[in-house]
């Protein structure tokens, strides 16, 4: 029954991907990628929180409860929420740059700001690469809400077969068809979150018995170690600067129609957070009523089967899958921009989109055999990818403000960031359990800074965007 | 202008960072529950509408002056 479900779910949305298609197959490049910079304010706030409540969410964040406790649940509840507030103040700013420049990745931004081809060289490639855990974080999920199903894959077919529905969906939907399903996956996200959250609760006979249970069974509420407490109030710190500044939400920015509507959406976003008091509610059910997973990845999926008739496990399984799917599409889409725009800019169409393909394909390749050869707490693989897209931080607050910052010092501090950012990651450094990337973010200001001031750039004058007016 | 400004990242900006981040630091370690919901989480769920409301008084209050002139006639049509 979950089977067909979700079956007909997936059916469902391929054939909304194939209607939002019809009638539109000359689209041009500004429509196709940032969707014409004409969202008004609900469209635009639902393609912004349809990229920012993925399958991350409904099954990393759960399973980050499940195997960390409080600890981890706040984090992500907190870096998201402080989101926020910088995204009113920043992304208004980026949508004018990239409206001053006709940009449409973030690339953009700095070729034409710097007119500096190594800088939106190292920009363009450090983006592509902290792409791949994105990647990888969607097959994390994909796998565990397969195997929702009750068929008993082995991850390397639930890889495959999650690969190639992907697949299928990207080259059938195309472009426009994601903005559309979105709508589709967030409802049926929000219903299975919600739905868990209140058959928790009345399984439970309320919040009071699940939270005093929950205690008894000697999991935790609290954050009680102040090296926790150093990793927690660090990384939402970073991760709630780096939000905006990812590739993937940079052109999200530009497809609003204005910056006033992109303010006015800003001041809802908080609300739609709703749903995580009932994902917490599942994520402590489950440490209580379902103690011994193997693999806390699925501790939500698990907890729905507990729970519910299998036709509602289905839903709730194909929800999280089109989250996920939707997430590697709009991936791609982003990734095959940067291939065309910013890395091969010059070269015959023909090779280009060649070399898209090629690209998008490699992608969602590394993905896989990453998900299957170094499998992670989905929560962690969030976390890295942070780690990189934080290093663009310098470069965004130099060209929306600084005359001072030249483009050499943005190379040397991204290269800097990234290079210290992966090694600390690697070596496994911990300085007082502050999170890597910020650590990382650090070196990276200092070095953009001194090299900025040290290797004077003489012939430009570089007017930051900030010194322009408000614009219609 | 600059006193609009101003005004406005302390409100829309300062406060919600300091009361997360600071409510998180103080209130960690205590466990007591605030109608069943341990208070850390009780802080945190308190803080979804709080920030909302932070972002609309710096609209509302400070940063639609700066809009309204190219803006407001635009999107009210």
């Amino acid at each position: 029954m979950a089977a067909f479900v979700f079956g007909t779910i997936m059916c469902l949305s391929i054939a909304i991907a194939l209607y939002a298609r019809r009638g539109k197959d000359v689209l041009n490049v500004e429509q196709y990628l940032v969707g014409g910079r004409s969202f008004s304010g609900i469209l635009f706030f639902f393609l912004a929180v349809g990229e920012i409540y993925t399958i991350g969410t409904m099954i990393g964040f759960p399973g980050g409860i499940y195997a960390k406790g409080a600890s981890y649940g706040i984090w992500f509840v907190g870096y998201i929420l402080l989101a926020y507030p910088v995204g009113y103040f920043l992304a208004p700013l980026l949508w004018r740059a990239g409206k001053k420049y006709g940009a449409m990745t973030s690339p953009d931004l700095f070729k034409k700001h710097y007119s500096h081809r190594g800088l939106e060289l190292v920009v363009t490639i450090s983006a592509l690469i902290f792409m791949i855990p994105l990647g990888q974080l969607q097959f994390e999920g994909l796998i565990v809400a397969l195997s929702a199903l009750g068929f008993d894959l082995s991850p390397v077919m639930a890889v495959i077969i999650a690969g190639c529905i992907a697949f299928l969906y990207i080259s059938v939907s195309g472009v426009k068809a994601p903005a559309l399903v979105s709508i589709l996956k967030d409802i049926l996200m929000f219903l299975g979150i919600l739905i868990a959250g209140i058959a928790v609760l009345i399984k439970m006979e309320g919040v009071s018995n699940l939270f005093t249970f929950a205690k008894q069974h000697g999991t935790s509420v609290t954050i009680d170690q102040p090296e926790v407490m150093v990793f927690v109030l660090t990384t939402i710190l970073f991760q709630s600067l780096a939000f905006y500044v990812t590739p993937l939400s940079i052109p999200m920015i530009f497809t609003s129609r204005s910056e006033a509507t992109i303010k006015k959406s800003q001041r809802f976003m908080p609300l739609y957070m709703f749903m995580f008091p009932f994902l917490i509610f599942t994520s402590y059910y489950a440490l209580v009523a379902i103690p011994n997973l193997k693999n806390p990845n699925q501790s939500f999926v698990a907890s729905v089967s507990a729970l519910l008739p299998s036709w509602l496990v289905g839903l709730v399984a194909a929800g999280a899958a089109l989250s996920g799917i939707l997430v590697l599409a709009v991936s791609s889409l982003s990734i095959g921009g940067m291939v065309s725009r910013n890395l091969l800019p010059n070269v015959p169409e023909k090779l280009q989109r060649k070399s898209v393909q090629i690209t998008v394909f490699l992608y969602l390749l590394i993905s896989m055999g990453l998900t299957l050869l170094a499998p992670n707490l989905m929560v962690n693989i969030i976390n890295m990818a942070y780690y990189g897209y934080g290093q663009f931080l310098p470069g965004i607050l130099a060209l929306l403000f600084s005359r001072k910052i030249t483009p050499i010092g943005i190379t040397t501090g991204l290269l800097v960031g990234d290079i210290a950012a992966i090694s600390m990651h690697i070596l496994h450094v911990n300085i007082y359990n502050i999170n890597i990337g910020l650590l990382a973010l650090i070196l990276n200001f200092a070095t953009t800074y001194t090299v900025s001031i040290l290797v004077k750039n003489r012939s430009q004058n570089i007017i930051p965007i900030i010194t322009r007016h408000v614009r219609a | 202008m600059a006193f609009r400004k101003v005004t406005s990242l302390l409100t829309g900006l300062v406060i919600p960072y300091l009361s997360v981040l600071g409510g998180i630091a103080f209130i960690g370690k205590y466990d007591t529950p605030i109608f069943g919901i341990p208070i850390l989480y009780f802080w945190i769920f308190l803080w979804l509408p709080l920030t909302s409301l932070c972002l609309a008084i710096s609209w509302s209050c400070f940063d639609r002056y700066e809009y309204q002139i190219n803006q407001s006639r635009k999107d009210a049509k």
